[in-house]
């Protein structure tokens, strides 16, 4: 609105003439400028307060002005619509946080046990070594960790270290390997002097029992560590894998069963919508389905004023409401439904076109408008419906505004595909919308 | 200017805004109507809440404001 059509508007409502209605404009302008230079605030009844500091002059808005500018959107609450993580978030793409720790330790891990692996090979004098040690792995490991080394195996000592190391490669999944890595260097400089010592045969026996002990000593704690850490890990993935069920189960399983549950949701309350939906008593016929090329100029130059109408009143019982009650307005199930019988055959059980399909109202659908006039409400079902799409019309129950029309367009199974399907809808037809469960 | 005149501009520009336009006052500035969206956002519980579109009015000084 420019500033001469409201001063002609001003004109027409208060039945004075343009140039009465612009001085007095101007004389309101005035008032405000010098209330705000006086006190630095000026109430505006209904309206609300204008304030002036640094930053300049600001509005702030009445409460109930507040709510009656969005009274399009009486009933439309936030909603718990999804607990999948990755739901069509577009705008607030969060990262996965649950992700991070357990992808960097893996990372870690592998390029550990990489290096190891390198350096081990980079320590083997003997290529043939390695085969000996997996031959000896099997042994050892199924051999009682606390098992006293013999004499014998004292040749063998030299793939122990070795054999180890093997060992900590194959094990591999492990993301703890931190004890390894103090213990690794021994087993090297054990290997280093036991191949140093192998030319001496003399070696006095004390030595050789304490390169058996310690040999020992390394290797019986890992075995250990192992087995105990292999059954740790089975454990944790029966957890996990029982928890995943019991969630599943439990937890999402009846979320996403039930209608979305409203934030803040405070009991629901079925009371007026039924009465007020006998008393309109919605018998009009449907109208077959029109092209969608008409769409377009049907719905060009209609205010924001729509509303949906899904069939037979006798569809709507406590069972079907859909929506539970947020604080003060409560949504019932579309009425106007086709029965199954009428839709076409070919015709999906989701979707934005063609009949409305009551097994497809546990699903979500993208909100028009909500309006207190049934009469237009019905006029905006009608459009929409005769335009093609499946249009609903639910009554919304709100204390503040009284039984409204909630009109929407479209039956999906996810919101990514209402969010998908609303993305490529003309503006002028879905300028603003919510999704919602049906 | 009496109460009772400024009640009824009040009033007036409310309806304007109401009708869903905005309402410039000349030397002033202007109360235009603000519409926001639908969005999405996560909360506490890391589940996805589908936040319904909003309308709000916000005041531009004159100097930001449109004039004719």
């Amino acid at each position: 609105m420019k500033q001469l059509d409201f001063i002609q508007y001003i004109a027409r409502e208060l039945s004075i003439s343009d140039e009465e209605s612009q001085e007095l404009l101007r004389e309101f302008s005035v008032h405000l400028n010098n209330e705000l230079n006086k006190t630095a605030s000026v109430q505006l009844k209904g309206l609300g307060t204008l304030k002036k500091d640094i930053l300049g002059i600001s509005l702030d808005l009445d409460p109930s002005f507040a709510i009656e500018i969005n009274y399009k959107y009486a009933g439309m609450q936030p909603i718990v619509v999804s607990d999948d993580f990755n739901v069509g978030i577009e705008e607030n793409e969060e990262p996965e946080v649950d992700n991070e720790p357990e992808d960097e330790p893996e990372v870690d891990v592998e390029r550990e046990l990489e290096e190891e692996q390198e350096s081990v090979v980079g320590n083997e004098p003997e290529p043939d070594l390695d085969e000996e040690a997996n031959d000896n792995i099997g042994v050892e490991v199924d051999s009682e960790p606390e098992q006293e080394p013999e004499p014998e195996e004292q040749v063998d000592l030299a793939d122990g270290p070795d054999s180890e190391v093997e060992d900590e490669s194959e094990v591999d999944n492990e993301p703890e390997e931190e004890p390894e890595v103090d213990v690794e260097p021994e087993p090297e400089e054990e290997q280093e002097s036991v191949v140093e010592n192998e030319p001496e045969p003399d070696l006095d026996e004390e030595a050789k029992a304490r390169i058996a002990k310690r040999t020992a000593s390394l290797r019986s704690p890992k075995t250990t560590k192992k087995s105990n850490r292999t059954l740790f890990y089975i454990g944790i993935g029966v957890v996990f894998i029982a928890a995943v069920i019991a969630g599943w189960q439990f937890y999402l399983k009846p979320i996403l069963d039930e209608p979305a549950m409203l934030v803040g949701d405070s009991g629901a309350e079925q009371s007026n919508v039924t009465e007020a939906m006998d008393s309109n008593s919605i018998s009009e016929d449907q109208q077959p389905s029109g092209a969608l090329d008409h769409e377009k100029n049907g719905l060009e130059g209609e205010a924001l004023d729509t509303m949906v109408m899904n069939e037979e009143s006798s569809i709507i019982s406590p069972e079907n409401s859909t929506s539970r009650i947020n604080t003060d307005s409560v949504v019932s199930a579309p009425i106007m439904a086709k029965n199954v019988a009428e839709i076409p055959v070919d015709q999906p059980r989701y979707g934005l076109m063609g009949e409305v399909d009551t097994r497809a109202n546990d699903g979500y659908t993208l909100v028009l408008f909500s309006l207190s006039n049934r009469q237009s409400a019905m006029e905006k079902y009608e459009l929409y419906r005769s335009a093609g799409y499946r249009s609903l019309l639910s009554p919304v129950n709100s204390s503040r505004f009284g039984l409204m029309w909630r009109v929407s367009i479209g039956q999906f199974s996810t919101v990514e595909q209402a969010l998908e399907v609303a993305k490529e809808l003309p503006k002028d037809i879905i300028e603003d919308y919510f999704i919602t469960k049906i | 200017m009496d109460e009772h005149q400024i009640k009824k501009i009040s009033a007036l520009i409310k309806e304007r805004l109401l009708a869903g336009e905005s309402v410039p006052l000349e030397g002033i500035g202007t109360f235009s109507r603000i519409h926001e969206p639908q969005y999405f956002s996560r909360d506490e519980k890391g589940r996805t809440v589908a936040h319904p579109p909003k309308d709000t009015v916000q005041f531009s000084p004159e100097e930001l404001g449109e004039r004719e």
